[in-house]
C-alpha cells in the first residue's frame, strides 16, 4: 500500500467513524439544532399557509378581530391574486358572539374595503365588497374557539 | 469449494463466537441504554415501562444477532417493519386523541398543526432559498416541527446518505414488510426505464411546488396520506385527492411490493428517495462488489429491493446512486463478493470492518428514531388491551 492509499484509507475510516458521532450528536442535540437551524436560516412558514403577519387588530370587548397583511407573495414577484386573512378570537374565558358584522379596511388606507357578516355557529358568511378588487370569501375555518376567514383579493398594485 | 464453504470463510468473521459477538454488541447496549433511559430514567407507569423494556430488548437482541450471524438486512428489516407498523398506530392514536379524526381541517392547517415529514423536504428548498419561507402548513419549532425534521434529516444524510430510506424512513418499512410476504415474486421483470421515474417525479414536484408555492407531492401524490393525515373531504377536489392517495398506497405500497418482492414506491416513485440518493455522495459508506470473487450469478440484481443493481453496475463493481444500503444484496451474495465499503479504502479492504463502521451509526439511528415510535405504538396497544381504547 503506497503512502497516498494509506492516507486515503485513514481519512476514509476517520470519516466513517465520525458518522457515529454525527448520529449521537443529532439526537442528543435535538433540543438545540432545530432552534439553531431556524435562527441561522431565518425561515418562516409561508404566509400562504400561516395567513401572514398581523397588520391590525380591533378590540370588541369579549373578542378581538385580527386583520393580517394581504398575501400576494410569489416566487419572484407578487401575484395577481391573493387573499387577506381575518381572525376572530375570544378573550380568555369568553366566547365569540353568534353573529359578527364588521366593516374592514384591509389595505390600511383608512377607508373601508369590505363588509363581512359571519355566523360563528354555522360557519355561514356573507361578504359585501366595497372595492372592485375584493373578489370573494373562502369557507370559514374553525380552529378551537377561533374563526378564521380568508377573503380573496385581486392585487391592486398590478 | 462450494458456495456455502466460500460464504462461511469469506463473509464477516466477527461473529460465530457468541463471546466476541457479545463484546461487539456491548457498545450498542450502553448507547441504547443512554439514549432510551439517560434523561428520564425508567417510567413508573407499567404501561409506559413495559414498551420501553420491550423496545430496549428488541434493539439489543436484533443487534446481537446482526453481529453474531453476519446478516444485516434480516434483522434490520424486523426492526424497520415493526417501527413503521407501530408508527402508524401511534400516529393515528395521537391524531384521534388531539382531533377526534384522521383528517385535517382548514383551521388546523392555518394554525400550523400539520406534522412535517421528510417527504416534503425537496419541495421546500427552492422557495426557502428564494422567499425565506417554508411552503408547508406546519410550525417551524415544536413537536413534529419543520426544523426538527430538517435537523434529523441533515444528521441522517451525513451519517447514512440514502441509507436513511432503509434505516430511518418510517414509511419505507410498510412496503418493506409487504415485499416480504411472498417467498417468490410473481412479477420478475420490470424494465430499467421505470427506475428513472422517481427522478422525473422529483423534478416535476420540485419545480411545480416552487412555482405554485405549495407542496404538490403532499397535496396530490403522497401514498402515505392513507395511513397518516389527509385534508378533510369538503369538496370534489379533496375527494379526488383522497382517491389518489389511497390508490397509490394500494398499488405502490401494498400490491406491487407483494407481487414483485421489491420496494416499488421507494424504487420507482418516491421523489424524496431520488433526492436522498444524491446524499450518498456526502457519505463514506457504499456497497461494492469484489469482481475477483463475483461469479456473476445475478442474485444481487434480483434481490435488490430498489432496483439499484443491474448487470452494468455489477460489472463496474458498485451500485447505482439509488442504493439504500439495506444489506439485502450483502446477505444474499453466495460468494461474499458484495460488501459494505468505506470510500477511500481499497476493495476489498476488510469488509467486516466497513460493515461494523456502517451498522453502528445506522442501527443506532434506527433504534433511537424508531424506538420512540415502537414504544408509543406498544403503549397504545397496551392501552387498547387494558382499557379498551388507544386514546388517553
Amino acid at each position: 500500500m503506497n503512502v497516498m492509499q494509506r492516507i486515503l484509507s485513514i481519512l476514509g475510516y476517520t470519516w466513517a467513524a465520525l458518522c457515529l458521532i454525527v448520529v449521537l450528536a443529532t439526537f442528543i442535540g435535538l433540543g438545540v439544532w432545530p432552534k439553531a437551524l431556524a435562527q441561522a436560516t431565518g425561515v418562516k412558514v409561508s404566509p400562504w399557509y400561516s395567513g401572514g403577519e398581523v397588520a391590525g387588530s380591533m378590540d370588541h370587548g369579549s373578542y378581538q378581530t385580527l386583520v393580517r397583511q394581504p398575501v400576494f407573495d410569489g416566487l419572484f414577484a407578487q401575484r395577481a391574486e391573493g387573499f387577506v386573512q381575518v381572525d376572530w378570537s375570544p378573550k380568555e374565558h369568553q366566547a365569540l358572539p353568534d353573529f359578527i358584522d364588521e366593516e374592514l379596511d384591509v389595505d390600511g388606507n383608512g377607508t373601508m374595503d369590505l363588509r363581512i357578516r359571519v355566523n360563528t355557529i354555522s360557519g355561514a358568511t356573507q361578504l359585501t365588497p366595497m372595492q372592485a378588487w375584493v373578489l370573494g370569501a373562502e369557507k370559514l375555518a374553525f380552529a378551537d374557539n377561533e374563526r378564521i376567514l380568508r377573503i380573496r383579493l385581486r392585487n391592486w398594485e398590478n | 469449494m462450494s458456495d456455502a464453504a466460500i460464504s462461511s470463510t469469506q463473509v464477516f468473521p466477527l461473529g460465530k463466537s457468541p463471546g466476541k459477538a457479545i463484546l461487539w454488541s456491548l457498545p450498542m447496549l450502553l448507547l441504547s441504554l443512554f439514549m432510551f433511559m439517560g434523561a428520564a430514567g425508567v417510567p413508573k407507569d407499567p404501561l409506559r415501562m413495559i414498551p420501553l423494556l420491550i423496545t430496549f430488548a428488541l434493539v439489543n437482541v436484533l443487534f446481537f444477532l446482526m453481529i453474531y450471524t453476519g446478516k444485516t438486512d434480516r434483522y434490520r428489516a424486523v426492526f424497520f417493519v415493526t417501527m413503521s407498523v407501530l408508527f402508524v398506530i401511534s400516529f393515528m392514536a395521537h391524531f384521534l386523541e388531539a382531533r377526534g379524526s384522521m383528517s385535517l381541517s382548514a383551521g388546523e392547517m392555518i394554525k400550523g398543526r400539520t406534522p412535517f415529514c421528510h417527504m416534503v423536504i425537496p419541495m421546500t428548498l427552492i422557495p426557502a432559498a428564494l422567499t425565506k419561507t417554508i411552503i408547508f402548513p406546519g410550525s417551524i419549532l415544536g413537536p413534529y416541527s419543520i426544523a426538527t425534521m430538517f435537523a434529523l434529516w441533515i444528521g441522517a444524510s451525513l451519517a447514512l446518505g440514502r441509507g436513511f430510506c432503509s434505516w430511518g424512513c418510517f414509511f419505507g418499512g410498510l412496503e418493506d414488510g409487504f415485499s416480504r410476504i411472498r417467498r417468490k415474486p410473481l412479477i420478475r421483470k420490470i424494465s430499467d426505464r421505470w427506475t428513472y421515474l422517481p427522478y422525473a417525479v422529483l423534478a416535476a414536484v420540485v419545480l411545480l411546488s416552487a412555482v405554485l408555492l405549495s407542496p404538490v407531492y403532499c397535496e396530490w401524490l403522497c401514498p402515505f396520506k392513507t395511513v397518516t393525515e389527509y385534508a378533510q373531504v369538503t369538496s370534489f377536489k379533496t375527494l379526488v385527492q383522497v382517491i389518489i392517495f389511497t390508490s397509490l398506497f394500494a398499488g405502490l405500497v401494498v400490491v406491487l411490493p407483494i407481487l414483485t418482492r421489491r420496494r416499488t414506491q421507494c424504487g420507482l416513485f418516491c421523489p424524496m428517495g431520488a433526492f436522498q440518493g444524491f446524499t450518498n455522495k456526502l457519505n463514506p459508506f457504499e456497497i461494492r462488489i469484489d469482481r475477483a470473487v463475483c461469479k456473476d450469478c445475478g442474485k444481487c440484481v434480483r434481490e435488490c429491493p430498489t432496483f439499484s443493481l443491474d448487470d452494468a453496475a455489477v460489472s463496474l463493481g458498485g451500485t447505482k446512486l439509488s442504493c439504500m444500503k439495506c444489506g439485502k444484496c450483502v446477505d444474499g451474495c453466495p460468494t461474499g463478493a458484495v460488501h459494505y465499503h468505506v470510500k477511500g479504502t481499497a476493495v476489498p479492504a476488510s469488509p467486516s470492518r466497513a460493515r461494523m463502521l456502517f451498522i453502528y451509526p445506522a442501527f443506532l439511528f434506527l433504534a433511537v428514531f424508531g424506538g420512540s415510535m415502537i414504544q408509543d405504538g406498544l403503549y397504545r396497544l397496551l392501552l387498547l388491551l387494558t382499557r379498551g381504547t388507544m386514546i388517553q
